[in-house]
């Protein structure tokens, strides 16, 4: 029900409508994921960045906040006696 | 004195700045890599169910492996004999899709 969407090539040297098509997908920067819903609209600005984005379809069960992503990344804290 | 364009000897000599003018096998590698994600890209759109006008026309270009070289790895170029330069040649052509040139050429 969502794509996520990881920039994986940057805008920069690229016409201006290109970066403001990322930033109307909220990507900000390299390696960033953003999460939407399957929409006509979302679809269209994906395909307008298609060089530089890759995406994946995924439930809407898949998709996270950026502090529950970063979270997530966190190491545990304390340690097991094994 | 700083930039890329320095005035230096080694710099005057013109060996610094070639470029061949085709692709080596490992750079032909890669942009076959650059096409198939982008294909993937398109995939993934496709099987989410929406339906737009830039889908349609995403849909229409032909795939990496339904590609022929020449189209691959050289553009048409209306000013280069033969009508054809490398596609390395074009700025930023990594990050641009080249995909389809004038009926003939």
């Amino acid at each position: 029900t969502h794509y996520a969407i990881t920039l994986h090539r940057s805008a920069i040297g690229l016409p201006d409508k290109t970066s403001r098509t990322l930033e109307a997908l909220g990507i900000h920067r390299r390696m960033q994921t953003v999460y939407h819903r399957f929409s006509p609209d979302i679809a269209g600005k994906i395909l307008a960045v298609k060089e530089l984005v890759q995406v994946r379809n995924v439930p809407a069960s898949a998709v996270r906040t950026p502090e529950e992503a970063r979270n997530e990344r966190r190491a545990v804290r304390g340690y097991e006696v094994v | 004195m700083f930039g890329p364009f320095r005035s230096s000897a080694v710099a005057l000599g013109g060996l610094v700045w070639k470029s061949p003018w085709r692709l080596s096998p490992t750079r032909k590698a890669n942009q076959r890599l650059r096409l198939k994600r982008v294909d993937s890209v398109i995939e993934a759109v496709a099987a989410s169910g929406v339906q737009c006008k830039a889908l349609v026309q995403a849909l229409a270009l032909p795939k990496q492996d339904e590609m022929p070289a020449k189209d691959k790895y050289t553009t048409f170029n209306r000013t280069s004999r033969g009508f054809r330069k490398g596609v390395h040649k074009v700025p930023k052509f990594t990050r641009l899709s080249l995909r389809e040139n004038p009926q003939g050429f």
